[in-house]
């Protein structure tokens, strides 16, 4: 690929990285794609590729787009608590402009300083404090995105509650860019706590501590982070509460009232949790169960060699972590699928889960949706493990 | 309708699914956007996910244009019968499925009542957030299909962030089951998209739905203003101090009076130019401290009194002059447009002034009622519908306030959709590229439009479905 052909600089690798200036330089990538059939993964931070687009390690993409340079806040709105900024914006450098106004931004991804807002819209990420906030695609008001064919197309707004067209920006959350090239979104915006407070317990054993969760689930606590973590065979119960001062001090006591001292309190926020998802390497599973079944869960992620498991009991969603996994995904994993989903697999599991790909539920939908908005396949198009 | 096919339709469900007599087809020539009226050619009303799926196969390859509605409060015209086509509606699919208290989740059928929803789980010390005003006839499958909102959506959203799964009937009659409530969707948001589509993708027989623990407390707030302008700005400052109360809305003068007048009296004072309610949920501490903080807030803008309900029965009353406001227009005029437009929060008070002026220029009479949290504004249009120069302004008068809202950086609906009421005006908001967008992500789910056709996208985007070449980058796009 001839650099000055594009216009704008590719960075060394396979396969090379295009950095457009802006949205023209966007069109003229995917314009030189057209011409020379060429394959587009758009990327953020580009930091979850194995996770997102296994297609990337396959070899079927040929150029990976970047939207890095579009950098920009476009409108903060402090009187109306919503934010308006370009898809290469970090996690991070929003989050400080919102909390300059006294807003606080969902998802807190971790290591917010290398995710970007659209790899993090892309990949449809939401970070622990869903607990609170619900997952990231409910906080998206709108989208500018570029289509395959050049075309911007928008859809919802800048407001806090609007029903005016059909919801697609709920449709590119979450996409991994096989629909589109995210250029700018809106979300609702939270108020940044006044005081916050972190309580955890350590147990050795798992069900002490889920009684605990299921405890102080039942109460009136509104926590901003509620997770189990399991690190060197030791269970940690995580409760972030956040909020208004005398809220957080009344939530306290009712938290020790329910769940017992804490072996742990902190004022703020735990420095290490909200970057937990990302630390560690190897490979991550995740899963998902009712309240009820979340022990028996644990065990089977056990099964497979899990160092460590993250529980989010109220969202009922867990994730393992294996240092040394197999060459092959346990057979397991292949009988269960998709009970669990692959995250950050090494290719060779996601080969061998191929097969049964077809039966994610609503495939055809997804698929028809897929040529509908890029025809010609343009964004090489792989989200699901080995899809044929 | 061909002799044979009503045969077949009958045998799915049965005589009293199929209503073909003139005078019962008449009930369902409109929803609750009277303007619009169309008698549809057939009614049918099936049991459940199956007989939905017969019926719309049979639909569907005799090439008919399907309809669905819930209870046809809608209020956009999403509802509204099309040329030859059939109203699928949902009064029969009644049953709640599973309300499993520990996932904090119910399934139902998508005719079930919204408020039926809350009464059900109420014993199990959950709930429905979503309060349409129409909640006591309203049904879920409707709010799914409008992602309708209500006064608590302020809180806790309009229906899409509380819907975890559906079962869908798509145009063909497949099913496509979306019904298993992952934190996360595996590939696309389906789910999501659903929401709010206007019953233009497939028909959702059955949905999974999010339950919300009861507040341990509640306090409702009624703070009386002698000016609307003053009302405004308190909600513009509640929302700067980032306090967070479940609900706030405000009644103008003319609705008070209305409410007043009417079965649904709350007390609201007749000589008020506006009132404020406010309600707080939360735990104690929470609930008393955000209190504490709106006081002075008021108290700035000249609240003039601050009523307190002592009880829950004082507190359903003042809720049920609320909800109750639609309806008590009528005792102002036979008709009432309901207009649904939101602007940003911080240009309230400014849309109601314009939207005051644009009426009574036209000589029409014009009440305010809104969730003002969210900035959802329902100026609300008195008129006799046997007058056609009235109607015709009437209409006018709602362009120009969707109009002018647009031109603020607002939008056309905040929970009612846009249907037919709408539609022409979503040219004004949205670019040619974005109702192609839209258009083709309807073509790519019901190809032969065959589900509430010519509703929400202007004919023009559907033209508009060709992709059009990018241009060739010009030289100066190159190094």
């Amino acid at each position: 690929m001839n650099p000055r052909e594009l216009g704008f600089p590719l960075q060394a690798g396979r396969p090379p990285i295009a950095r457009p200036e802006d949205e023209r330089g966007i069109r003229s990538v995917l314009e030189h794609a057209r011409r020379e059939h060429l394959r587009v993964a758009p990327i953020g931070g580009g930091r979850h590729l194995s996770v997102c687009r296994p297609d990337v390690e396959r070899g079927e993409v040929d150029l990976l787009l970047s939207t890095a340079a579009l950098d920009r806040v476009v409108e903060y709105v402090p009187g109306d608590g919503t934010l308006t900024a370009q898809a290469g914006c970090s996690m991070q450098a929003l989050a400080e402009t919102v909390a300059e106004g006294g807003h606080a931004l969902t998802p807190r991804v971790p290591n917010p300083e290398r995710a970007s807002l659209g790899g993090t819209l892309g990949a449809g990420r939401s970070g622990l404090d869903r607990v609170r906030y619900g997952p990231l695609r409910h906080h998206v008001l709108g989208m500018r995105v570029m289509l395959a064919d050049g075309n911007v197309a928008r859809s919802g707004g800048r407001l806090v509650k609007n029903v005016t067209g059909f919801d697609l920006h709920r449709l590119y959350t979450g996409s991994r860019g096989t629909l589109c090239v995210i250029l700018e979104a809106s979300l609702r915006l939270f108020p940044l706590p006044e005081a916050e407070r972190h309580l955890v317990w350590k147990e050795t054993r798992l069900e002490p501590q889920l009684e605990r969760a299921a405890a102080l689930a039942d109460s009136a606590l509104e926590p901003r982070v509620e997770a189990l973590l399991r690190e060197e065979g030791i269970w940690e119960l995580h409760l972030g509460l956040a909020g208004l001062g005398v809220s957080v001090a009344f939530e306290r006591d009712l938290a020790v009232q329910l769940a017992g001292s804490p072996t742990q309190e902190l004022e703020g926020e735990h420095p290490e949790l909200f970057d937990i998802e990302e630390s560690g390497g190897g490979t991550q599973i995740e899963s998902c169960a009712p309240p009820g079944e979340l022990a028996a869960r644990t065990s089977e992620l056990d099964a497979l060699g899990a160092e460590r498991i993250l529980i989010l009991p109220r969202a009922g969603r867990l994730c393992a972590w294996i240092q040394e996994p197999s060459p092959l995904p346990p057979p397991q994993i292949v009988d269960l699928w998709p009970r669990f989903i692959p995250r950050a697999l090494p290719f060779a599991w996601h080969e061998a889960l191929a097969p049964r790909a077809t039966e994610v539920p609503a495939l055809a939908p997804m698929l028809s949706l897929q040529k509908a908005l890029d025809p010609e396949g343009r964004f090489a198009s792989n989200i699901f493990p080995g899809r044929p | 309708m061909h002799e044979s096919l009503l045969r077949d339709l009958r045998a799915v469900v049965g005589e009293a699914g199929v209503i073909t007599q003139p005078s019962a087809r008449a009930a369902y020539d409109c929803d609750g956007l009277t303007l619009k009226r169309r008698l549809p050619e057939l009614v049918l009303l099936p049991r459940d996910t199956d007989q939905t799926a017969r019926c719309m196969r049979l639909l569907y390859r005799a090439g008919i244009p399907l309809v669905p509605r819930g209870a046809g409060t809608g209020l956009s015209g999403g509802a509204t019968p099309v040329e030859g086509g059939v109203v699928l509606g949902t009064a029969r699919m009644r049953r709640v499925l599973e309300i499993d208290s520990e996932r904090r989740l119910a399934r139902v059928q998508s005719g079930v009542v919204n408020a039926d929803l809350s009464r059900i789980t109420a014993a199990q010390g959950l709930y429905y957030a979503p309060d349409p005003s129409s909640q006591a006839a309203c049904t879920l499958g409707g709010n799914v299909a409008e992602n309708s909102g209500g006064p608590h959506c302020f809180r806790h959203g309009n229906t899409t962030r509380h819907v975890l799964g559906m079962v869908v009937v798509t145009p063909e009659g497949e099913l496509l089951d979306l019904s298993d409530p992952r934190p996360d969707p595996w590939g696309y948001d389906l789910c999501g998209l659903f929401v709010g589509s206007e019953g233009m993708f497939g028909v959702a027989t059955e949905l999974t739905l999010k339950l919300t623990p009861l507040p341990p407390v509640t306090e409702t707030l009624l703070a009386i203003f002698q000016s609307l302008d003053e009302c405004c700005e308190v909600v513009t400052d509640i929302i700067a101090a980032r306090l967070e109360p479940s609900a706030i809305e405000i009644l103008d003068k003319l609705t008070i009076q209305a409410v007043e007048a009417s079965v649904f009296a709350a007390g609201y004072p007749q000589d008020a130019e506006a009132v404020l309610l406010l309600e707080v949920e939360g735990h104690e501490a929470q609930v008393s401290e955000t209190i504490a903080r709106v006081e002075p807030i008021l108290e700035r803008h000249r609240c003039i009194e601050l009523r307190r309900a002592r009880d829950a029965a004082e507190r359903a009353r003042l809720w049920a002059g609320r909800k109750g406001a639609f309806g008590a227009m009528g005792r102002i005029a036979p008709d009432l447009y309901v207009a649904d437009v939101v602007a940003p929060r911080t240009r309230l008070r400014e849309i109601v002034r314009i939207a005051t002026d644009i009426a009574t220029e036209r000589g029409l009479a014009i009440s305010n009622v809104f969730h003002a949290g969210d900035g959802n504004l329902h100026p609300n249009i008195s008129y006799d519908r046997r007058d056609a120069e009235q109607v015709a302004r009437v209409l006018e008068a709602g362009d120009l306030i969707m109009q002018a809202c647009i031109e603020r950086g607002g939008s056309l609906t905040g929970e009612h959709g846009v249907g037919i009421e709408k539609q022409k005006m979503m040219a004004r908001l949205f670019s040619e590229e974005d109702l192609a967008a839209m258009a083709r992500v309807r073509a790519a789910l019901d190809p032969k439009e065959r589900l509430n056709p010519g509703k929400m996208i202007p004919l023009r985007a559907c033209m508009e479905l060709r992709t059009r070449p990018i241009p060739a980058p010009s030289p100066g796009d190159l190094e």
